[in-house]
């Protein structure tokens, strides 16, 4: 039983190497690298096979996606800017795609390692602070001083901002980490603990099951991320 | 479990595929997806077009088809209208016609009931002149004794004939 449960802890650390003297999760990077070579056969078939008549097959799936993810944009900027939706569609296919790539035997999702959630949640929080500045100026910082309880509670207000500005990175990062995570963690004490020749019928289930996690949490990082723009472009509080 | 520059390499990662996928899916499938709207578009605009058309046209041949009832009932009034004044006319004609010939009959008439008198005014002299002769037992010169028996002729002719 130890050295099982020595074996499950050993799968989910992460091969660390140092890289021009800084220390990476090398596994990673080989799983993400794996995604973006896979993306890049897709928009390959997909570039020689694109046509602008009725559209077919991974042309057809391609256009749903993307009208889904533009839809997703329009519907909730209050100002639309066009960049943002080819964003909220790399960050939709990237965490799908590095959630899903974790199924595979063998393989690991990039989305179970905190670095790769707190870089996209990073990048969210980056997207808040600029919309926020541009629609908002200096009335951005006013809202950490004279919000939710006007100027006698200036430090209150502030320590309240605050928390509720690095809650949003945080909760978007750890949310996703923990879904992926718990969900390799569990698929790895199941397959610890029931008999080999059980293991196909509880990891099927289970597979389709973190499948759909898996495309639920992409959702959910770029509906919030969609979302936060949006907090950031409005003028008022 | 720990953050290290995996950080960076994501972030690197990330715009990579950002940009990746901005110019050789999302680009160019808007470009596409912007064409076939539009094309959509003018297939639409195309059938309002042709209904529209077809609307007008359809009005238009309504509107000729009253037209032409209407002409049609013009045409027909002005033709019963010209029967009824050419049958007026004919009628007016016929009746002027049998006028002049029932006068021109009764002309005729006339001159033939004149001839006749003055045929049998003839006869009956001519019938005297042997009478008388027959009587007399000579010969009675006509142009001698034509004012007498003219006188007896009109005589007769006005106590009894």
């Amino acid at each position: 039983m130890t050295g099982e449960k020595h074996g499950v802890a050993e799968h989910l650390e992460h091969w660390v190497t140092p890289v021009l003297g800084y220390a990476v999760n090398l596994d990673t990077f080989v799983m993400t690298g794996i995604v973006v070579a896979f993306l890049m056969v897709i928009l390959f078939l997909f570039r020689i096979n694109m046509h602008d008549g009725a559209p077919t097959g991974l042309q057809n799936f391609l256009e749903v996606v993307v009208e889904f993810i533009e839809d997703l944009v329009k519907e909730n900027l209050p100002v639309y800017v066009p960049w943002v939706t080819p964003l909220a569609l790399t960050l939709f296919i990237f965490i799908l795609l590095g959630n899903w790539i974790g199924e595979i035997p063998g393989m690991k999702s990039p989305t179970a390692d905190i670095n790769t959630t707190v870089s996209l949640g990073l990048i969210s929080f980056t997207l808040l602070l600029y919309f926020s500045l541009k629609h908002k100026g200096m009335g951005y910082f006013s809202e950490f001083l004279f919000h939710p309880f006007g100027k006698w509670l200036i430090p209150v207000n502030f320590f309240m901002k605050v928390i509720e500005e690095l809650a949003k990175p945080a909760s978007l990062s750890l949310r996703l980490f923990g879904n992926m995570f718990a969900g390799h963690v569990v698929i790895l004490l199941i397959a610890a603990m029931i008999p080999w020749w059980m293991n196909w019928t509880v990891g099927v289930i289970w597979l389709g099951w973190h499948l759909f996690i898996g495309l639920i949490q992409a959702f959910v990082f770029t509906i919030l991320t969609i979302v936060y723009i949006a907090i950031g472009q409005q003028k008022e509080h | 479990m720990e953050l290290n520059a995996t950080i960076f390499g994501q972030w690197i990662t990330f715009f990579f595929l950002f940009f990746l996928l901005t110019k050789f899916l999302y680009s160019p499938l808007s470009r596409v997806m912007k064409q076939r709207t539009a094309k959509i578009q003018e297939g639409l605009d195309a059938a309002e077009k042709a209904r529209i058309d077809l609307e007008n046209a359809k009005t238009f041949y309504e509107d000729q088809q009253v037209k032409a009832k209407i002409e049609a009932q013009e045409i027909i009034q002005k033709a019963q209208d010209r029967a009824v004044a050419l049958k007026n006319e004919i009628v007016s004609q016929a009746k002027e016609e049998s006028k002049r010939i029932v006068q021109k009959s009764r002309e005729d008439i006339q001159f033939e009931w004149e001839k006749a008198r003055v045929e049998l005014r003839r006869e009956m002299a001519d019938i005297i002149f042997l009478a008388t002769g027959k009587v007399l037992g000579a010969a009675v010169d006509r142009d001698r004794h034509m004012a007498l028996i003219t006188d007896v002729v009109e005589h007769v002719k006005a106590n009894g004939a």
